[in-house]
C-alpha cells in the first residue's frame, strides 16, 4: 500500500511538487514568523521582567491588591525553604516594595522605592549594566540608585541628596534624606519614570521593618517551565497565607499587549495555513476526478473503501509530509543561526530599543514546540481536507464510475 | 454443478424522469466449468446483467445465488470481500493498475486477500506463464501491448481462484490476433482447469469458441443456446 501511494505521487510530478512547494512554504514562514514573533517578544518579555516583577513572584496574601506592609512576611518564613527546593528554581530574590514621596529642590513626585539585597539582585536583573551614570551598589551602601527618566525629572545627578516620605511598618513614619550613587536606564517607561532602589537593609530601616519583606522574586531555568513551576509552588506553599503570582497576572497591560500580538500573529498563519489548504484541497479535487474511474476499478476487484481510503490519505500525508520535512530543514539553520546571532537592528528602530535601555537586537527563538505545532497545523489541514476523499469514495457510483 | 442461480433478475434504472429497464425478470442458472457468451445488440442489457451477476450493480427485483449465497443480500463491504474471493473480472479496457508492474497487478488481488508474499509471488509467477507473459512480469502497462495487457488482466482475474470470471467484451479493444490468443488462453484454462468464463460480448470469434450463447434482446433472454 506505501509503495502504490509512493509510486502514484509521482504520476502527476508536477502537481505532487507544487503541492509540496506549497506546503513547504507555508511551513518555512510559519516556523521563521513564529520564531522571530517569539524571539522579540520573549526578548522583550526578558528585558521588562528581569529589570522588575521577575517571571514569578510569591507575596503575603492580598499583598499585590493592598501594597501595604501589613501584608508582608518574614524573611525566615519557612515556606521560602521550600520554594527553594522546587525543581525548575534557581534561587529567591527577596525584595521590600512600597511607594514613597521624593523630593528634591521644588520637585516633587511619587516613587516606587525598591529594597534589593545587592548582590544577589545584581545576579538577576544585571541592574549594575544599565547604570548609565554613577556606579552599582558596594556592600554597606546606604546610599540610592534612581531611574533615569526619574532623575531627569527630579533634575537630580549623581552624589546629590533626596529626600524620600513614606509610611513604615505599623505607622511608622518613614523620612530620610539619601544620597544619590547612580542612575539607570530601565526598559519599560513605566518603570523608569518612577522607581528608586535601595539595599534591603537600609530599606527595612527606612521603613522599620527589619527581617521583613513584601515580596519574593521567584528565578526560574526556563521561563517555558513558568506554568508548571508556578502550580508546583502552588502546592507547596500554604495558599491561604501566601499569593504566587506571574508576570501576566502583576503586568496585566503588558501581557495583553503580548496576547494581542500573539493572536495577530495566529491570524496570519491561519490564513496562510488557508491558502495552502485550499491548495492542497485542489490537489484531492484533481486527483479524485481523474481517478474515480481506477477506484471503481480497485473496489470492483476487492479493494474495501476504507482501504482506498488509507491509499488516497498515505499520498495526500506524502506530500504534505515532504512539505513539512523540507520546510523545517530550511527553516532550523536560519532560525539556529540567528538564534545564536541576533540581527543587529540599526537606524531609528535601534535608536527606539535604546531609549527602552535594550539592546538592538532582533532575536529568534528556538522552540521546538512551534515546529512540532506546524507539523501538527499541516495533519489537520490534511484531516480536513481527507473529508473530501471520504464522501467521494463513499458516495462512489462503481456502474457509473467503471463506465466511465 | 450449478455455481449461480439467477431468479427473477430485473433491473430498472431512472432516466430523466423516464424508467429504463434493462434487465427483465432472467431466469438463469451456470454450471462449474462453463464457457459462455451474452450477446445481443447494444442496449440490450449485456453489461448490466454482468454487472449485476458480478456484485458491481444491484437489481431492482430478484435474486443471485453464487454458490448458494444471495449476493443481493450482503452489505456493501462483505459484498466487496465476496468479489475479491470468489469472481474475476477481465474489463473491455484492461483497466490494470498503472503504476503497478505485471507481476504486482497479478499480486494486487492476492494481497488484498492477505496472502503471504512467496505465496503470492509462485502464483503471480505461475499465471503470468500460463497466459504467455513470464517474459515481461516487470513491465509497467504502459510498456505492454493491448493483447498483453488484457491477458494479465486475465491473470489478474485468476489470481484470487475465483469461482467465475466475467469477461466485460474482452475482445473489443484487441486486433485479430490478439484476440485470437486471448481466447486461445481462457479456452485452454477453461478446458483444462475447469474455470468459468462467462463474457458479454459482440464478436464472432468469442461466440464460435463458446459452448453456450444466451442472446439477450430488450433486457429479456431471447435464446439459450449450447454447443458441445
Amino acid at each position: 500500500m506505501l509503495i502504490l501511494a509512493w509510486r502514484n505521487l509521482w504520476r502527476n510530478k508536477r502537481r505532487t511538487l507544487i503541492t509540496a512547494a506549497s506546503v513547504f512554504f507555508a511551513v518555512f514562514f510559519a516556523i521563521l514568523l513564529r520564531g522571530f514573533h517569539a524571539g522579540t517578544w520573549s526578548y522583550l518579555i526578558d528585558s521588562v521582567l528581569h529589570s522588575y516583577t521577575g517571571y514569578i513572584q510569591v507575596h503575603t496574601k492580598d499583598f499585590w491588591e493592598n501594597k501595604s506592609f501589613d501584608y508582608s512576611m518574614a524573611a525566615d518564613n519557612p515556606a521560602l525553604e521550600k520554594i527553594k527546593g522546587i525543581k525548575g528554581v534557581k534561587g529567591l530574590i527577596p525584595r521590600i516594595e512600597s511607594f514613597s514621596l521624593a523630593s528634591y529642590g521644588d520637585k516633587t513626585k511619587g516613587v516606587i522605592t525598591v529594597g534589593i539585597d545587592p548582590m544577589i539582585e545584581n545576579n538577576f536583573s544585571a541592574l549594575d549594566k544599565k547604570i548609565v551614570r554613577g556606579r552599582y551598589f558596594h556592600e554597606k551602601d546606604t546610599g540610592i540608585i534612581l531611574s533615569e527618566r526619574l532623575a531627569n525629572f527630579l533634575k537630580v545627578k549623581v552624589n546629590d541628596s533626596l529626600v524620600l516620605l513614606s509610611q513604615g511598618y505599623q505607622g511608622a513614619s518613614a523620612n530620610g534624606v539619601f544620597r544619590i550613587i547612580g542612575i539607570v536606564k530601565l526598559p519599560a517607561p513605566e518603570f523608569d519614570n518612577q522607581m528608586v532602589y535601595m539595599p534591603l537593609s537600609a530599606a527595612q530601616e527606612f521603613y522599620s521593618m527589619q527581617s521583613r519583606l513584601t515580596s519574593v522574586i521567584v528565578d526560574i531555568d526556563n521561563p517555558q517551565k513558568m506554568d508548571k513551576i508556578t502550580k508546583h509552588i502552588a502546592k507547596s506553599i500554604d495558599t491561604k497565607s501566601f499569593e504566587v503570582m506571574t508576570w501576566e497576572d502583576m503586568l496585566v497591560e503588558l501581557y495583553q499587549q503580548y496576547v494581542s500580538d500573539e493572536g495577530g500573529g495566529v491570524i496570519m498563519l491561519v490564513l496562510l495555513y488557508i491558502i495552502v489548504g485550499f491548495g492542497v484541497f485542489g490537489t484531492v479535487l484533481m486527483m479524485i476526478s481523474e481517478r474515480r474511474h481506477e477506484y471503481a476499478i480497485m473496489i470492483a476487484l476487492g479493494m474495501q473503501r476504507s482501504s482506498l481510503l488509507k491509499l488516497v490519505g498515505t499520498e495526500l500525508f506524502y506530500i504534505c509530509f515532504i512539505g513539512v520535512l523540507f520546510g523545517t530543514a530550511f527553516s532550523l539553520p536560519i532560525i539556529t543561526y540567528f538564534h545564536f546571532h541576533p540581527l543587529q537592528i540599526s537606524g531609528n528602530l535601534a535608536d527606539v530599543y535604546a531609549a527602552f535601555g535594550m539592546e538592538p537586537l532582533l532575536p529568534v527563538a528556538w522552540r521546538t514546540d512551534y515546529i512540532i505545532q506546524q507539523a501538527i497545523n499541516v495533519t489537520g489541514i490534511v484531516a480536513i481536507v481527507l473529508l473530501y476523499p471520504i464522501y467521494s469514495v463513499y458516495k462512489l457510483d462503481l456502474t457509473k464510475a467503471i463506465r466511465r | 454443478m450449478k455455481i449461480i442461480e439467477i431468479t427473477n433478475l430485473t433491473k430498472v434504472y431512472s432516466e430523466n424522469g423516464n424508467e429504463v429497464v434493462a434487465v427483465n425478470n432472467v431466469n438463469l442458472d451456470f454450471e462449474q466449468g462453463e464457457f459462455t457468451a451474452v450477446v445481443g445488440p447494444s442496449g440490450s442489457g449485456k453489461t448490466t446483467f454482468l454487472n449485476m451477476v458480478g456484485g458491481i450493480d444491484n437489481p431492482t427485483e430478484g435474486q443471485i445465488l453464487v454458490d448458494k449465497v444471495n449476493i443481493c443480500s450482503l452489505k456493501s463491504s462483505e459484498l466487496i470481500d465476496f468479489r475479491m474471493n470468489n469472481i474475476g473480472f477481465v474489463f473491455q479496457a484492461y483497466n490494470l493498475i498503472p503504476v503497478l508492474t505485471a507481476k504486482e497487478n497479478v499480486e494486487f488481488i492476492m494481497f488484498l486477500q492477505n496472502k503471504p508474499k512467496a505465496e503470492r509471488a509462485k502464483r503471480s509467477a505461475e499465471l503470468l506463464n500460463a497466459v504467455g507473459l513470464s517474459d515481461r512480469m516487470n513491465s509497467r502497462p504502459s510498456k505492454l501491448s493491448g493483447g498483453q495487457q488484457q491477458r494479465v488482466a486475465v491473470a489478474r482475474a485468476l489470481a484470487s481462484r475465483p469461482k467465475f470470471i466475467l469477461a466485460d467484451e474482452p475482445t473489443a479493444n484487441l486486433d485479430s490476433k490478439s484476440a485470437e490468443t486471448l481466447l486461445d488462453i481462457m479456452e485452454k484454462l477453461n478446458r483444462e482447469e475447469n474455470i468459468t468464463f462467462i463474457f458479454s460480448t459482440h464478436d464472432p470469434r468469442v461466440v464460435n469458441k463458446a459452448r453456450r450463447v444466451i442472446t439477450l434482446v430488450d433486457g429479456q433472454v431471447a435464446k439459450d443456446e449450447r454447443n458441445n
